[in-house]
């Protein structure tokens, strides 16, 4: 003995013919997003990273050459002793003068000489000093037996400035280590952040550094120091306020994007000179993320610079750059993949549907051939007993006619259940193809009765119809309405015994046509009601022994009345027979056509 | 009375049909397949061709695309006289100009004979 084993197909489920590939290229265009972001993100970085350069170069330049010009300005102070004897106040204040120093020089707050002193010639300087316009000349603090540095001239001349006139800028160290520098380097040289003399009054922190240039009494410097040392004559000098000089520079950004600043020295609270407007902002933005530190050397004095900037340095278009990718390939990957996600299932149900069509279609063709098949020798058997019964070969005695029509009838049985199997199987599939033409269902059912009168009456029992007057129209299809009809003509028939009547009702009303079939049979028990109109179910009654059938009778009325619209019910009760209704729906209009052909 | 061809490739039916029909005193042609089938008409014009659809080597309906019955052969009546009712043949075999369709189950002889009568007072 041998079985077969079911074949197990696998085909691709839901996840693999439509997520993973979705997933796959969302998860591409995702990449391709978080690439492009990146890259669009580097640019952006390198484009501050290249404006924030160039503001430090621009910074550092300017301040450089402004801090140049302000040397040069000493140098032409310096000049002035060098190319005179003596150089009174009046031509000091003149020499500033030509400068316009305040209004073309931003930050200077005038020039000034500070004459050394040793101490072998304090008393005469002092004589000397008071012999001019400034009798009342005194140096403070005086240490006549240290060598000191009294500021001798200071232009312009102004009342805060005034006082600072006679003051020894040794006594200060910072301005002794920046003077004794100079001095030294032949150059200038700055002191730190220094407080000015008129600041000790004032509750105003103003950072203020001052610059130093020599003034040699030989004119020009010597090669060594100590010749340097030994010819010092006095200082030129200029105290800055920082803030005013800085902000002068072209250099500060309104915006907030680029902020510096400036220490004289380590960067220390004490030491700083100058911060720009924007960089405390910057700063609390950035925590110092991106600071940049940088000196610049000015002599002996260096200078650290400290660089910062906000988030919206550089192009506009390259910040917003990162975040509009970001944004647009999101939304664009979510749009790729719903898009091939549809496109996937649209094709995979194309597929689906052409596979049913196909399989549904091999069902048909099945289906046909199989009932082909069958009726063809059952075809045979009709017409060669058919001949024998219609006289084509002779008369027969009626004994033989009998038996005749006993086989014929049989093979015709078989013919009607082949049909009913296929209808069955073809209403099942959905397949019941309907060609619903406007009919005269009251000649129609008029037929039918006219070629089931024989049987029935070969039964003892009657059949009436009872139809309107007026001819009732319907649109039906002609084979499968008989075939429904002649069902239940032929169960009414079958199951009702002899001397029974079978009766048809034609009814039009207002909303349908009914059809009504009543029989005096041996009636349904009520707990068979349900299964009338099952497939295969015979309900056991006293004739069902006696009577044949495939109990797919009711089955393929109730498909075929269905498929027209319509519906079938039934009452019955055991011993008082049953009575089918069937419902129609109106035809579209009233008029009559043709029977087609077909 | 006709000339009938009568194109079944059951041998039982064909012989069956010929016997019905030529009791009626019609002059009968016989063919088994639809390549004999079109051999037999190019020597003779039936009244009626009387086709079965599921034949080998040549079926119904390829005998009749190659025979043009509405172009070339309008005369002729065609049943399509198959036990066969796959609608999408039958369809086709209208649109190729076949007349009638019957299921040849259906058909008893002397129902037949009356289908021919039809036909040929039709024809007339």
């Amino acid at each position: 003995m041998f079985y077969i084993k079911p074949t197990r197909i696998k085909r691709p489920g839901f996840v693999a013919l439509h997520l993973i590939p979705t997933l796959i290229i969302f998860c591409a265009f995702i990449g391709l997003t978080l690439w492009s972001w990146q890259s669009a993100k580097v640019r952006y970085q390198d484009d501050r990273e290249a404006t924030q350069a160039q503001n430090i170069d621009d910074t550092k330049s300017a301040i450089d050459i402004r801090i140049k010009t302000y040397e040069e300005i000493l140098q032409a102070g310096a000049s002035v002793f060098a190319a005179s004897d003596s150089v009174t106040r009046t031509e000091w204040n003149r020499f500033a003068t030509i400068f316009n120093l305040r209004d073309r020089y931003p930050g200077i707050q005038g020039v000034g000489f500070a004459k050394v002193v040793n101490p072998g010639n304090h008393d005469a300087f002092l004589a000397a000093v008071r012999s001019t316009d400034t009798p009342n000349f005194a140096i403070t603090p005086d240490k006549p037996a240290s060598t000191q540095v009294p500021i001798l001239y200071f232009a312009p001349d102004s009342d805060a400035y005034a006082q600072s006139v006679g003051y020894d800028i040794y006594s200060d160290p910072a301005r002794h280590q920046a003077a004794d520098q100079a001095r030294d380097t032949a150059s200038s040289a700055l002191t730190g952040r220094v407080p000015f003399l008129t600041d000790k009054n004032s509750s105003i922190q103003n950072p203020s550094f001052i610059m130093y240039f020599p003034v040699y009494s030989s004119g020009l410097p010597s090669a060594d120091v100590a010749a340097r040392q030994s010819q010092i004559n006095g200082f030129v000098f200029a105290p800055f306020r920082s803030y005013t000089l800085f902000n002068s520079l072209d250099t500060t950004r309104k915006d907030d994007t680029f902020g510096y600043r400036v220490y004289s020295g380590e960067p220390k609270a004490e030491n700083l000179l100058y911060a720009s407007h924007a960089f405390d902002g910057i700063s609390k933005q950035k925590g110092g993320k991106d600071l940049q530190t940088t000196t610049m050397k000015f002599g002996q004095t260096t200078w650290t610079l400290q660089f910062d900037s906000g988030t919206k340095l550089g192009s506009d278009v390259l910040r917003n750059r990162p975040t509009a990718i970001l944004w647009a390939g999101f939304v664009f990957s979510i749009l790729a993949a719903s898009l091939i996600y549809a496109l996937l299932t649209a094709r995979s149900r194309a597929l689906a549907f052409a596979d049913e069509a196909e399989i549904q279609e091999a069902k048909d063709e099945l289906l046909a051939l199989a009932s082909h098949q069958l009726r063809t020798p059952a075809t045979g058997v009709k017409q060669y007993i058919g001949m024998l019964r219609e006289g084509f070969v002779g008369k027969l005695t009626k004994q033989q006619l009998d038996l005749l029509d006993r086989a014929y009838d049989s093979n015709e049985r078989q013919l009607m259940t082949i049909n009913e199997m296929l209808s069955v199987a073809r209403a099942d599939a959905g397949r019941l193809l309907l060609e619903k033409i406007r009919t005269n269902i009251s000649k129609l059912l008029e037929d039918i009765v006219a070629e089931q009168k024989k049987a029935i009456e070969k039964q003892s029992q009657t059949i009436t119809i009872v139809i309107p007057k007026k001819p009732v129209y319907a649109e039906l299809d002609h084979q499968y309405f008989r075939m429904a009809i002649e069902n239940l003509l032929s169960n009414a028939n079958k199951y009702t015994p002899p001397g029974g009547s079978i009766n048809l009702h034609l009814k039009r009303s207002q909303g349908a046509i009914t059809i009504r079939i009543e029989d005096t049979g041996v009636g349904i028990d009520e707990q068979d009601h349900a299964l009338l109109f099952k497939k295969f179910s015979r309900i056991p009654n006293e004739l069902t022994n006696q009577v044949s059938g495939s109990g797919i009778g009711l089955y393929l009325a109730r498909s075929i009345i269905e498929a027209h619209g319509g519906s079938i019910s039934f009452t019955s009760k055991v011993g008082s027979g049953t009575t089918f209704t069937i419902s129609l729906p109106l035809p579209v209009s009233n008029t009559e056509t043709a029977v087609k052909s077909k | 009375m006709a000339k009938i061809l009568i194109v079944e490739d059951e041998r039982t039916l064909n012989e069956a049909y010929q016997m019905i029909l030529s009791k009626q005193g019609h002059t009968i042609y016989t063919a088994y397949d639809g390549e004999e089938a079109l051999e037999t008409t190019k020597g003779i014009e039936p009244d009626i061709i009387l086709l079965d659809l599921r034949m080998p080597k040549l079926g119904g309906i390829d005998f009749l695309k190659a025979y043009k019955p509405s172009t070339e052969h309008p005369k002729v009546k065609i049943v399509i006289f198959s036990n066969l009712d796959m609608q999408k043949e039958i369809d086709e075999a209208y649109d190729l100009g076949a007349h009638k369709y019957i299921l040849k189950a259906w058909a008893s002889p002397k129902e037949l004979v009356k289908l021919v009568d039809d036909l040929l007072k039709k024809k007339k």
